[in-house]
């Protein structure tokens, strides 16, 4: 498979349930583990207009097959392309990163993954691509769900977009997990950009799709907090609570 | 299961196989081809033990098939015996304990070849945070992190 055409069009022939294959970094795990069993398998690893990124216009597009490794060293240009790299070298460990790629971890839309939480602060929209043509939508209505989302079964995703920060803008993620390279107990990511009126907070890794406010319609701390992880209990709670709260000082600062 | 035919290169060596698509790279390297160096321990991706390079950073075996390696360069365990650098860290490894059973060990090695090359300047806790995705049971992981730690003193020595 050298391009995006002829993968949709085996996806669209092919006889059965069939699955995208990435960087295999989490349908690998789940064949093994017989989780998934797709009747077919579409290899993209060799499609190369998947790993471009370009930025014009103030709009940064990633292919969707770009590695999280990619992501770490650098390829994303500005100060978007700090945040990222940051994000991305906490995602499990460098012999994963050089393989996992931002489109496929999107689509497998674990709630603990980190590009979830950031992709819908940063308000990102995921391009969508079939034998018709091209769909964008935005993260946040993509994924439904935990592990699930939006993308049928003839489709593949073909770039994530969104506008580039700017230099004003502050950030903070943090995760926690007992290990490096776990897949997090909580996430907490807040964007700050006050040039653009843009102060966002995400809280992830809660068993469900990630949920997001705009901390510009809330007063208080608590009420912003209170509203994203009231469903949770006990520590798990109290963990996202103190993640939460140093993400917003930490991008006050 | 229909079969595929691949080729790639082999620690140098060009291979031609017919292989299972479901078939992961490492039962290819290590039943098809005798290199049993590379170990398999959780099967998904956790453990490390796995490790290998493909395309000259490393990759897990293990999640990887056969098939989605045609046309890349893999480079198992077996195929750094000659490498220089390769021969300091394992002398490192052997001088500082960094090794009981060995299960782990094809993986650390690999693991540290890519750590010690692309991130000269580590201190211990970037070293220990690079390594996390490489478990150990019996050395408690210090004799691996002085092994690392050594072979970038030495080369900072000699620079």
């Amino acid at each position: 498979m050298s391009t995006v055409e002829e993968a949709l069009a085996v996806l669209a022939e092919g006889d059965g349930y069939g699955k995208v294959l990435a960087g295999g970094q989490s349908l690998g795990p789940m064949m093994n583990l017989r989780l998934v069993r797709p009747d077919f398998v579409v290899d993209i690893g060799g499609v190369r207009s998947l790993t471009e990124v370009t930025s014009d216009s103030g709009i940064i597009r990633i292919g969707a097959s770009v590695t999280h490794s990619a992501i770490e060293d650098g390829v994303i240009p500005g100060p978007t392309g700090v945040f990222l790299s940051e994000v991305a070298h906490g995602i499990a460990y460098r012999a994963i990163r050089n393989r996992g790629t931002l489109g496929g971890s999107l689509v497998h839309a674990d709630p603990a993954a980190d590009w979830l939480s950031v992709l819908m602060v940063l308000d990102a929209s995921v391009v969508v691509a079939d034998q018709d043509g091209e769909t964008s939508i935005k993260v946040k209505d993509f994924v439904v769900g935990p592990f699930t989302t939006g993308l049928g079964d003839k489709s593949l995703v073909s770039r994530i977009e969104f506008k580039k920060l700017t230099g004003k803008a502050k950030w903070s993620y943090l995760k926690s997990s007992r290990k490096p390279g776990e897949f997090a107990d909580a996430i907490s990511v807040c964007l700050r950009d006050e040039s653009e009126g843009i102060f966002r907070i995400t809280a992830g890794a809660m068993e469900i799709t990630p949920k997001m406010v705009d901390c510009n319609l809330w007063e208080s701390n608590e009420e912003k907090i209170e509203s994203l992880i009231s469903h949770r209990k006990g520590y798990q709670k109290g963990l996202h609570y103190t993640l939460l709260q140093r993400s917003i000082h930490e991008a006050e600062n | 299961m229909s079969n595929h035919n691949i080729s790639l290169d082999v620690n140098g060596c060009e291979v031609e196989a017919s292989v299972e698509a479901r078939q992961s790279l490492a039962d290819f390297l290590r039943e098809n081809l005798g290199l049993t160096g590379t170990h398999l321990g959780c099967e998904h991706g956790i453990c490390g033990a796995c490790t290998v390079f493909i395309n000259g950073v490393p990759a897990r075996s293990c999640i990887a098939r056969a098939v989605s390696c045609e046309g890349d360069e893999i480079k198992t365990i077996e195929g750094f015996v000659d490498d220089p650098w390769m021969e300091v860290i394992r002398e490192k490894f052997s001088s500082e304990h960094a090794l009981q059973c060995g299960f782990c060990t094809p993986g650390m090695l690999v693991t540290a070849y890519d750590i010690t090359k692309r991130i000269p300047d580590a201190d211990e806790a970037r070293i220990r945070l690079e390594l996390a995705g490489n478990l150990c049971r019996c050395t408690g992981y210090k004799g691996i992190v002085n092994a690392i730690k050594g072979v970038l003193k030495d080369q900072k020595d000699v620079s």
